[in-house]
């Protein structure tokens, strides 16, 4: 091989080396940035507006997130896509996504089975918030108050997972006025018969 | 306030929230009440009582 054609290879090469080495260091930045989380405490973690769709790009292998706590894990992020996160180790979700104003999407919140998760303005100021999906059961008062452009299928997926509260006492989820507007007769009887207030 | 009995739902005069002494409406809010749940629970307060009382939870 002449020198000419050495070089060549070389050059193209170079992009190939580099993005090599870039994905290598994304898999190393990841690992040492979760490392002091892996006990699961995201409080205010992923807060701020340097978080975005870029950075908050966490690799698949460490999803769903598994905190222990989570207050105000994601306020201020500019994220439009929050990754999922699994609460079967974390009681309490107080705060978890407040102030997420920019969040479009929540991955799924993947909540306990026997419902003993606990919600006070989980979602407060999710202001952008369209689409959100659980799994498990929802068993607190719940509320969703300034998401006021919830989706229909998001609606359907909550009421899905709401405890049946039939023949004790109801429990309260909380939507926006507009949300509340657009309920079919459907909808907003699936709640009510499960025995749940809806407020608005 | 008025009580719709078909849709079982409660709807605020307006400027004012409804309260089970729990939670609250927005002013001028709605609560369509479980298939259990007692409308007599619920009552009529003004925005600044119920300002005046989320202050109170907070501190």
């Amino acid at each position: 091989m002449s020198i000419a054609d050495k070089f060549t290879t070389i050059a193209e090469n170079t992009p190939k080396v580099y993005d090599a080495g870039k994905n290598a260091e994304y898999d190393r930045f990841w690992d040492c940035f979760l490392l002091p989380f892996s006990g699961g405490a995201f409080a205010y973690t992923f807060s701020d507006k340097g978080w975005n769709n870029d950075t908050l790009n966490i690799p698949p292998k460490y999803l769903p997130l598994k905190p222990t706590s989570t207050n105000y894990s994601f306020r201020g992020c500019a994220a439009t896509i929050i990754p999922s996160m699994d609460f079967n180790n974390c009681e309490i979700l107080n705060y978890t996504y407040a102030y997420a104003r920019s969040a479009t999407t929540i991955g799924t919140v993947i909540l306990r089975a026997d419902g003993t998760n606990v919600f006070k303005s989980s979602f407060y100021y999710c202001e952008a918030l369209v689409d959100i999906t659980f799994e498990g059961v929802i068993n607190g008062n719940i509320e969703f108050t300034q998401s006021s452009n919830l989706s229909s299928k998001s609606v359907d997926n909550i009421t899905e997972h709401l405890a049946d509260l039939t023949g004790i006492s109801a429990k309260n989820i909380t939507f926006n006025k507009s949300v509340v507007a657009k309920l079919t007769d459907t909808q907003r009887a699936a709640i009510q018969n499960k025995n749940w207030d809806i407020i608005s | 306030m008025i009580y719709d009995e078909n849709k079982r739902v409660i709807t605020a005069s307006s400027g004012m929230v409804l309260t089970n002494g729990k939670a609250y409406s927005s002013p001028g809010g709605s609560v369509y009440l479980g298939v259990n749940s007692n409308k007599d629970e619920w009552h009529e307060i003004t925005e600044e009582e119920y300002l005046s009382l989320v202050d109170e939870e907070r501190s």
